[in-house]
């Protein structure tokens, strides 16, 4: 979503809302918790301002501080177990058009990256979700470029690994039901008799 | 299909799947790709998980509070402000080159204040003070510097420290900035203010308290009422006749209490 800038040249910080608030769930794994540290970031943010290099790029500095509140005062406030099991809900909400086993799928993917360690699922959110250019990812975390290649391979690894363990079965099936969806949808009533 | 000349890094293979490759070096990472179907399965797998993550994650959440919104327009409006007074400040230097030939002209002190109605000289504030009125009334010239009329005290309070009143009714907020001037930041706000024209209210804390009872100074084409309350100094600025800006100025003073 684009908004007008503000004035002359405004600053938009609404039009960052969507990415502070994705960035958080994906930090704290639970949508209330998420707005609550949007809103201390938020503040701090504010409280901060002449911080903010006038020509500076907006949106890494308020996923930066947005990470730093994270790891400053909420890694420790653990996320309960059933709010993982709120996800499959979830998936399903934002996804209505998916298929019920391509719905599993997304949410046992969704499930593996909630258990990786916090700061592989920051480095994988940003790079893969925000689109974040390495450097810029680096910056945001307050890294090494070699420790966010590492921890992004990691977190690669872990997710590859549930792939071959999780799925093993069900992926067989799967990927022909999600084809002959799709083929569904274009030619209309045809079928090729598959599954 | 040939391997690549160069060989591809573990760095490469992340860089591919994150698209941070340029076309080039996509179309060698293809190739070695190609050639290598383990590594093929590999990015394969990578880029199913990633996007399978993008449709689990790529809706921002639906959990919202209107306090969150209302923190980033706070935020909004204040990095607006910062980045206009930025640049309001490159156009004061133009502004002030302009208003030097006019100076020069006129001879004398910068600020070209008729000697003998002015006996003391006016504080120093009153020159930003008129200096922010021109540039305001250059700004409502240049229809692309669009203002920002949203008149919240309490915000410009906590924001600056410098207390404005509450404006009569019919007064309509042209333009409200925060300036940076020689004793910390500075509030200067542009009003229609019906018979009386264009005026600028300026207002900015010193550095110690002392109260001052509104006091009349013609400063080239601008007349400004200046007073004092406590440590907040303030300036009315405008072209209207001397005696109805001092009413109005007296009348501001009192809804400060």
């Amino acid at each position: 979503m684009t908004r007008k800038a503000a004035g002359w040249t405004g600053v938009d910080v609404i039009g960052q809302l969507g990415a502070l608030r994705r960035y958080a769930r994906s930090l704290t794994r639970d949508e209330a918790a998420a707005e609550d540290l949007v809103h201390e970031a938020l503040a701090r943010a504010y409280e901060n301002r002449a911080g903010f290099r006038p020509d500076g790029d907006l949106r890494p500095w308020l996923l930066s501080i947005l990470h730093n509140r994270f790891v400053g005062l909420w890694r420790n406030r653990k996320a309960e177990q059933n709010r993982l099991d709120h996800l499959a809900q979830l998936v399903q909400r934002n996804n209505p058009g998916l298929g019920p086993e391509a719905t599993v799928r997304v949410g046992q993917i969704y499930r593996a990256f909630s258990t990786l360690p916090d700061e592989q699922r920051a480095a994988l959110h940003l790079v893969s979700i925000e689109g974040l250019s390495y450097q810029e990812a680096a910056a945001v975390l307050d890294v090494p470029l070699g420790t966010l290649m590492s921890r992004l391979g990691r977190a690669r690894a872990a997710l590859r690994e549930f792939e071959g363990s999780a799925s093993a079965e069900p992926r067989a099936r799967s990927a022909p039901a999600i084809e002959r969806q799709r083929r569904l949808r274009v030619v209309g009533g045809s079928h090729d008799g598959s599954g | 299909m040939t391997e690549a000349d160069e060989p591809i890094s573990d760095f490469e293979l992340h860089a591919y799947v994150d698209d941070q490759l340029d076309m080039p070096r996509r179309i060698e990472v293809e190739g070695y790709l190609a050639c290598n179907p383990k590594a093929a399965a590999r990015i394969m797998a990578d880029l199913r998980s990633r996007d399978t993550l993008r449709l689990a994650l790529g809706a921002p959440p639906a959990h919202k509070k209107p306090d969150t919104f209302d923190a980033a327009r706070r935020l909004e409006r204040s990095l607006t402000r910062a980045r206009l007074g930025r640049q309001v400040r490159r156009a004061a230097t133009a502004a002030t080159l302009v208003a030097a030939g006019w100076f020069i002209h006129a001879q004398l002190s910068p600020f070209g204040v008729a000697e003998s109605e002015a006996s003391p000289p006016p504080p120093a504030y009153v020159e930003d003070a008129v200096q922010s009125h021109r540039i305001a009334l250059l700004r409502a010239g240049m229809r692309s510097q669009i203002g920002m009329p949203d008149y919240d005290r309490e915000e410009i309070r906590s924001a600056t420290g410098v207390v404005m009143p509450p404006l009569p009714r019919r007064w309509r907020v042209l333009d409200v900035q925060i300036f940076p001037s020689r004793d910390g930041p500075s509030v200067e706000m542009a009003v229609q203010a019906g018979d009386l024209g264009t005026l600028s209210l300026f207002a900015v804390r010193t550095g110690h308290a002392r109260d001052v009872e509104p006091a009349f100074a013609q400063i080239g084409d601008e007349r400004v009422v200046h007073w004092r309350t406590g440590e907040l100094a303030y300036a009315l600025t405008g072209s209207a006749p001397a005696r109805n800006l001092e009413r109005v100025a007296r009348d501001l003073a009192d809804r400060l209490d």
